[in-house]
Order: structure tokens, then C-alpha cells, then sequence
């Protein structure tokens, strides 16, 4: 019985990623431009392109059947590995995607992680000290980072550090030394909700029963704490840690722009300047598969942390 | 009679914003060993606040003057360590509602086992034996299952009885429960009665009953104290309260039982905020005098064991 709630939401998981394939397609081929069109204005230049011309391009291109016979050879093509191939490098999309995912998986883990331990560590220790200096500190910080705009940050961050004391690269890519100084700036900006979350989760819990309960039952302060408190305030911290990372696995395009970056992000932002459709839609709809995944790890963890919501889902079978 | 716990001129008073709460002002009573005393008196009336003020387990915004004394140890001037040796060990404690006292995540086996060890000093697998004979003593049909059980996962009785499990790890001389039968139906209230009582017949403790249920604290208590507007109004032994109750609240009570034919008493609690200079319950007494009003009365014997704070009995 154990395995049907894992197997349930893995059901789950293959039903979004199919919607998602459709909605993803469906977007694009709604959208404004005709491909075929806009290829050969860019090889030939506007004066050559003629209807007949076009037309007979965008039959070799497989441009011309109905919605869903396009959609269902994407789809075959899609399961096969295959994305189609960009009209601008002539690379398939696949391998383009993940030449540039290591960079962008990094930023988001090292900024991820920066944030967990920030806002939870900050979080803990506010709630523990509260109305104490740390606590005041700590809420005039997570204020602040909560309203300076992340682009700000970073380019304050640059200036600094790479421009003026030179710790850092500035434009060409060293691998995790250019890292740092984005990661930082999204693991600053990215922190607030987290302490926020841990530290009203922590005071939330205080006053419930069962905090007076284990002290009545002599136990002291650090073993409340840790073996009672830490496990009820999980949950909306790995709620919150799921959508840091999801919204930074997107590539943070604006960040990875500013710090010339060559992740995901900023590749996909190219690929829309030039309308490079096949780049698009293959990014659009793996970045969408990411997001995925992560939203049913984390409804595992869901699981493995709280048996309520265990419960919850025997109750609806 | 020697005395077990006695309080001695025990005030709580809370901060806040619109005021000074004074929830209980100068309680005095006594508890012997083998006694158990039932504190009885409507929501609100601070009884729940002198339970936990005598284990100090309220908020830092709680000021407790006076003297707790327990087995002739003032819990009051005791520091964060000794307390902590009295919680759970000498004195238990079983709160409100026991669907908010269990934490909700953990299991009914870790959080037992955990109390057993932090009583006595046990070894996983002796606390875990231990856990699994007193589970038994209170009447559950499988222990082991029980101990691999959620919270959410029992009815509330049986909750209870989990709770009063934990209580009784340490063999406690004293017990202290509050409102252990509020917010039940009459099912479980009965169920809860009997763990209570198995609970006292098991370990042969004494304790302090917190209820606003009068016919609960009268099959379970054999000395009552009245609070009304954080100020015990009338002490002394149950059966002779019941028989001839002598402050006018607590004759307004009983008129208000059910069975008695649902008289509900006019008015309501003063506010713990601004009290009147005279008898806090005047406003809503029959037989209030002017000087009821003015003159705060003091406690006077009436009898033998028996106290009442009214100008009636002078």
C-alpha cells in the first residue's frame, strides 16, 4: 500500500508533461509569423521570396499539414530524442540544450543552496532570538532583499567585485569562478521568502499544544526545538525551496544577460530575437519537463515528511 | 495532613495591550498527598493560567508572583534546569484537547518512548518495553500497532489515553489536567474519565483537576475549589459543596445544570482588566448590598474544611 501514493503521483507527473507538450506546441503554432517565410527572407533577403517559393519550402519543411499531424511528428520525432534541429546553428536542439544546461543547473543549485542555508539559518535564529537584535536585523534584511530588483543587485555586484577589485571575471566564461558572483546575487534576492517562511513557521508552532505538551514532559528547549519543531516547519520550506529552484532553473535570463552568461536562458532569449522556431519550442517544452520533475520530487518529499498528507490521499481514493 | 503542593499567595499576571491581564490573584489552597482537587469555574476565569503557572510553562509575557511550594521546593524560584526536573518526573501535566497536544508528525511510539527516556534515564529498548506495558495498562488491545501509529490515525479517546500514557512514564507523585474532557463528546468524555481514573489508581498520585464540567469534577475530585474572575470564591470538600453550596455563584451554577432545570446565570465575567474594588461577583449576585460593592471580601471558614469569599456568611 505504500507504493500507491509514489505511483499515483508519478501518473500525475506523465499526464502534466503530455498537457504540457500539447499546450507548448499548440502556443507556438498559434503565434504570430510563418517559419517558412521568415527562413527565406533571412537566407535570400525580402526580394526573392515569393508565394509559390514559400510555399513549396514550407512543404519541404513539413509545414503545410493540418495542427495535429505536425504536432503527432513532433511528438513520434520527441520520443525518439530527436527536437528538430536550429534554424540558426544547425545543431539539433537537443544538444544545444544540454551544452547549455550544466551551466544554468549549477547557477540554480549553487543559488538554491545559498538561499536555503541564508533563509533557513536566518529564519531559525530570528524565531529562536525573536523582537532580539538578530531578529530585528534579520526582518530589516530579508525587507531589503525582498524589494531591491535582482538586475540592480547584480549589476551593483559587478561593478564591485569585478570591476573594481577584479575577483571575478567580468564577460568571458571561467567555468564556477563566474558562477559565484550570480549565484550570490540570486541566492540574496531569493532568501527572503525562505526566512520569512521558516521563522513565522517556527512562531506558528510555539503556541501550539503539543510544544507545551513536550515541555511539560521535560523536555528542554533544544530537544523541542529540534525533535519537535524542525519537522512541522519542513514542509512549507520545501514548498518554497521548489519554487526557488524552478523559477532560477528557467535560467534566470535577466541574470545570466547581465553576467554573459551561456545558459539556457540566454540562449532561449536569442532564439526568440530571431524566431528560431524549432529552439523554442525544444527549450520552452524541456524547461517545462524540468519543472516537472521537480514539482513531483517535491510532492514525494511532501510524502515522506508528513504522514497527514499520506493520509489525505487514501481518503480521496 | 502533610501537603504535597501548596500555594501560597499565587498571582499571574500577562502584558498586554490594552491593559494588565490579571489572570489569577492570590490563590491559597493546599493539595495532601492522595487528594485530588478539582479547579472548577467558567471559561476564561484564569484556571487553565494557575495550572500551567505552577509548572511555568506560559509564555516569557507571564509575570507568577508567590510561592509554588512542591514536596517543600518553591517551583517559582527555581531555575530553567531544576523546573525541567520537576516537569514530567514529579509533576505530569496532560493538556486541552489532546488532538493539539500530540505533535502531529510523529509517531504515538516516538513520542512516548521519548518521554519515558527523558523521565528515567531507560535505553531505547527498555523505554520501548516499558512503553509497550503501560500502553497495555491503559487498555489498548494491540500496543505494538499503536506505537507505529500518527496521531491523526486514533480516535480522540484514544489519543487520550495516549497522552496519559506519556503522562504516567515517570510515575509522577502529582498530576495536573486541563480541561482533559473540553471540546469531547459524551462518548469519549467517558472514555477519558476512566484513563484519568485508571491513571490515579495506577500510580496512587495526587492531583490538580482543571473543568469547567461540574459533574466531571464531581466524579473525579474530592476537594473542589470555585474560581470565578481569577480568585478561588469557595473551597472545600465535594460532596458537602454539592449538598450545600454557600457562594451565590456556585448555587447559580448547579440551578444552571440541566438536570437542575437550565437556570442560566444573568450577566457575565467581569474583564481581568478593570475590576470592580468590591466582590467581583456582585454585579451578577441576587443578594448583593452596597457593601458587596464597595469592600473586596476576604476568605472566612464556613464549617469544617470549607471556605467562602462572601460578606453573606459574616
Amino acid at each position: 500500500m505504500k507504493a500507491l501514493p509514489v505511483i499515483k503521483k508519478t501518473a500525475v507527473a506523465i499526464l502534466t508533461a503530455l498537457f504540457v507538450s500539447f499546450l507548448t506546441y499548440g502556443l507556438l503554432y498559434i503565434s504570430p509569423g510563418d517559419p517558412a517565410e521568415l527562413l527565406l527572407t533571412e537566407k535570400m533577403g525580402s526580394m526573392g521570396v515569393q508565394k509559390e517559393v514559400v510555399q513549396r519550402y514550407a512543404e519541404q519543411l513539413g509545414l503545410n499539414k493540418g495542427f495535429l499531424a505536425m504536432y503527432k511528428d513532433w511528438f513520434v520525432d520527441m520520443l525518439h530524442g530527436d527536437l528538430g534541429t536550429s534554424y540558426k546553428t544547425g545543431n539539433p536542439v537537443l544538444s544545444d540544450f544540454l551544452s547549455r544546461l550544466g551551466c544554468s543547473a549549477q547557477l540554480a543549485l549553487l543559488s538554491t543552496s545559498i538561499s536555503l542555508v541564508l533563509g533557513v539559518g536566518l529564519g531559525l535564529l530570528s524565531a529562536r532570538k525573536r523582537n532580539g537584535v538578530i531578529d530585528r536585523v534579520t526582518r530589516f534584511f530579508s525587507a531589503i532583499s525582498l524589494s531591491v530588483p535582482s538586475f540592480w543587485l547584480a549589476i551593483l555586484f559587478l561593478w564591485v567585485f569585478a570591476m573594481k577589485l577584479g575577483w571575478f571575471p567580468i564577460a568571458d566564461y571561467q567555468g564556477i569562478k563566474s558562477l559565484i558572483l550570480p549565484a550570490v546575487v540570486m541566492g540574496v534576492t531569493g532568501c527572503a521568502s525562505l526566512i520569512r517562511v521558516t521563522r513565522s513557521g517556527v512562531l506558528d508552532n510555539l503556541s501550539e499544544g503539543y510544544v507545551v505538551t513536550a515541555r511539560a514532559r521535560g523536555l528542554n528547549d533544544r530537544q523541542v526545538f529540534v525533535g519537535h519543531i524542525l519537522k512541522n516547519v519542513l514542509l512549507p520550506v520545501v514548498t518554497m525551496v521548489t519554487s526557488n529552484l524552478i523559477a532560477h532553473v528557467g535560467g534566470s535570463v535577466i541574470i545570466e544577460n547581465i553576467f554573459s552568461l551561456p545558459g539556457v536562458g540566454n540562449f532561449l532569449l536569442r532564439a526568440l530575437r530571431s524566431k528560431d522556431f524549432p529552439v523554442i519550442l525544444g527549450f520552452v517544452f524541456l524547461m517545462g519537463m524540468i519543472v516537472v520533475v521537480l514539482t513531483t520530487i517535491a510532492d514525494l518529499l511532501y510524502l515522506a515528511i508528513d504522514p497527514r498528507v499520506r493520509q489525505g490521499m487514501y481518503e480521496k481514493k | 495532613m502533610e501537603e504535597l503542593l501548596k500555594l501560597d499567595h499565587v498571582s499571574t499576571a500577562f502584558q498586554s495591550r490594552s491593559g494588565l491581564v490579571k489572570a489569577v490573584c492570590d490563590v491559597n489552597f493546599t493539595v495532601s498527598p492522595g487528594q485530588i482537587v478539582g479547579l472548577v469555574g467558567e471559561t476564561g476565569c484564569g484556571k487553565s493560567v494557575l495550572g500551567q503557572s505552577i509548572l511555568r510553562l506560559l509564555p516569557p509575557s507571564a509575570v507568577t508572583s508567590g510561592q509554588i511550594l512542591f514536596e517543600g521546593k518553591d517551583l517559582a524560584a527555581m531555575n530553567e534546569e531544576e523546573i525541567r526536573a520537576v516537569r514530567g518526573k514529579r509533576i505530569a501535566y496532560i493538556n486541552q484537547n489532546p488532538t493539539e497536544a500530540l505533535n502531529p508528525v510523529l509517531k504515538i511510539g516516538t513520542q512516548l518512548i521519548e518521554s519515558l527516556r527523558v523521565c528515567g534515564g531507560l535505553t531505547k529498548k527498555e523505554a520501548k518495553e516499558h512503553a509497550l506495558e503501560i500502553l497495555a495498562s491503559l487498555s489498548f488491545d494491540d500496543p505494538a500497532d499503536i506505537m507505529k501509529k500518527y496521531p491523526m490515525e486514533l480516535s480522540g479517546g484514544m489519543k487520550q489515553r495516549a497522552l496519559t500514557a506519556m503522562a504516567m512514564g515517570g510515575k509522577p507523585p502529582f498530576l495536573i489536567a486541563d480541561e482533559p474532557t473540553k471540546g469531547l463528546d459524551a462518548l469519549i468524555r467517558g472514555q477519558v474519565i476512566q484513563s484519568l481514573m485508571k491513571f490515579v489508581e495506577l500510580t496512587g498520585c495526587s492531583g490538580l483537576i482543571i473543568t469547567h464540567d461540574l459533574k466531571f469534577a464531581s466524579a473525579m475530585c474530592d476537594t473542589l475549589a470555585l474560581m470565578y474572575a481569577g480568585e478561588i470564591v469557595e473551597f472545600g470538600p465535594t460532596k458537602k459543596l454539592f449538598s450545600a453550596p454557600k457562594h451565590p455563584y456556585l448555587s447559580g451554577l448547579m440551578a444552571s445544570m440541566p438536570q437542575n432545570g437550565m437556570h442560566v446565570l444573568k450577566g457575565s465575567s467581569c474583564s481581568l482588566i478593570d475590576m470592580p474594588p468590591g466582590c467581583r461577583f456582585a454585579d451578577r449576585c441576587d443578594h448583593a448590598t452596597e457593601a458587596c460593592r464597595a469592600h473586596h471580601p476576604e476568605m472566612r471558614s464556613v464549617g469544617e474544611d470549607r471556605l467562602v469569599r462572601c460578606r453573606l456568611y459574616d
